[in-house]
């Protein structure tokens, strides 16, 4: 299986990881499994490319997809979590400051 | 907004890099090159976590998230089962939360309409070269389509998210959005004819515009109509159910472009054309099953008119977490407090 197809594959069970990370351990756990992983991906990816055998680059860099595969959903599915709960919406109700009934 | 920038920045930094590429690669050799100088900005990036990230900001920054944390709290600070580990119960509300959501039928519309629609976004991406280079096109006009896409991308985002954070109008947006893809998807289709290159750059300028707002819009509609659910639960499947739906369809349509009418181009009906639309067409489809349910809209106004009166919303926490009721909520900040008296 050629490495961006691995990615694609193992996001799936990357995703179902991140997600009980992200309720155990919380966001900022979250977001450092992730960078971390990205960085060992990024890593070994640098390695193999600089193999000089065909067969231990494929498989380092394959390697390398699937590590970056766990971590990117660890940041990714978190995005919208990360905006909806430090960001303040806007609520005519809750909100305005001539909101009715205070 | 904060979605639309989040969303946006994750497609410029594909596009960056898509650009980058040809810059800094000349031969395969080459390769590793790429990945150089992306090793720092991830160590920047793993510092910045470090210090500057923390799982909540000291306020919650809206009545539904104050009512939303306080469930949560409630949900953590309960006694433990006779044998239950902490790491076991992550699991349990883990998976309470996705048979929650695969109960939901609007959201599973939500999911089939986003994974159609956005599979073949990304599907347009990969072939772009195999639909544009029988018609005569040369590789660098494939690229540019590509960059154009991307670029009219994140101008849809930003045009839109000004429209959705006033209107709040997630579904009607979701169906404004969608009949915009199906309309500009024929456009693409049609302009892959020799000879006429402005046709093709603007069409897929189009369908980039067209789709950019598709992905914030459907993030926070998920979020909207499956609160009070953590909103990374929904996000998650939205983005694996799209995962695997490109994959398909990029496997899937990879055989008809070998078929005679798009290999020579002699035809803008071909069985690729087909099979594209009828993606398309079916998500456009299931976007038309979704019907409206605010239900973080409507926790907002119930929590600020009277906390006690959120008994729908309680009721629904408590179906999907035993104990974890919402209670009164605290008020956000001095300066506008949440409650009525």
């Amino acid at each position: 299986m050629p490495p961006p197809q691995a990615y694609y594959v193992w996001y799936c069970p990357g995703s179902i990881l991140a997600l009980w990370v992200m309720e155990r351990h919380g966001l900022r756990t979250s977001l450092l499994w992730g960078y971390a992983l990205q960085l060992v991906m990024i890593t070994l990816t640098c390695a193999g490319l600089r193999m000089a055998d065909a067969h231990a680059a494929y498989a380092v860099v394959w390697v390398a997809q699937v590590v970056g595969s766990f971590g990117q959903p660890l940041y990714l599915n978190n995005v919208v979590r990360g905006s909806c709960s430090a960001i303040r919406h806007r609520s005519a109700l809750t909100f305005a400051p001539d909101a009715p009934g205070r | 907004m904060a979605v639309t920038v989040s969303v946006v920045a994750r497609s410029l930094g594909v596009m960056v890099i898509s650009a980058a590429a040809p810059l800094v690669v000349s031969e395969p050799s080459q390769i590793s090159r790429l990945y150089d100088w992306q090793l720092p900005v991830w160590y920047l990036l793993f510092a910045a976590a470090l210090w500057v990230c923390a799982d909540r900001p000291p306020r919650p920054p809206s009545a539904s998230a104050a009512a939303q944390w306080r469930a949560r709290d409630a949900q953590a600070s309960a006694p433990l089962e006779l044998g239950v580990s902490h790491n076991y119960r992550a699991l349990q509300f883990m998976w309470a939360d996705t048979r929650a959501l695969g109960r939901n039928t609007n959201f599973m519309f939500l999911a089939v309409s986003f994974s159609l629609l956005t599979g073949i976004g990304w599907t347009f991406l990969t072939v772009v070269g195999q639909l544009l280079e029988p018609c005569g096109y040369s590789n660098l006009l494939a690229g540019i389509a590509n960059a154009v896409f991307m670029g009219a991308n994140a101008i849809g985002c930003f045009v839109a998210a000004p429209i959705v954070e006033s209107t709040r109008a997630y579904l009607t947006l979701q169906r404004v959005f969608s009949w915009m893809t199906m309309v500009t998807c024929l456009a693409v289709l049609g302009a892959a004819r020799p000879g006429d290159s402005t046709s093709v750059l603007v069409a897929w300028a189009a369908l980039g515009f067209s789709m950019g707002p598709l992905t914030p819009v459907s993030f926070e509609h998920a979020v909207e109509m499956t609160y009070p659910l953590p909103a990374n639960s929904s996000n998650t499947i939205l983005n694996v159910v799209s995962n695997l739906v490109g994959f398909i369809q990029t496997v899937g349509i990879t055989p008809l472009l070998t078929a005679t009418a798009s290999a020579t181009c002699s035809s803008v009906v071909t069985p690729a054309a087909g099979f594209m639309l009828i993606c398309t067409a079916l998500g456009l489809l299931f976007t038309q099953f979704i019907s409206k349910d605010y239900r973080r809209q409507g926790a907002e106004g119930v929590v600020a008119g009277d906390p006690w009166e959120c008994g729908e919303e309680r009721g629904y926490a408590a179906k999907i977490r035993p104990g974890a009721l919402p209670g009164p909520v605290p008020a956000v900040d001095a300066e506008t407090p949440l409650l009525k008296s």
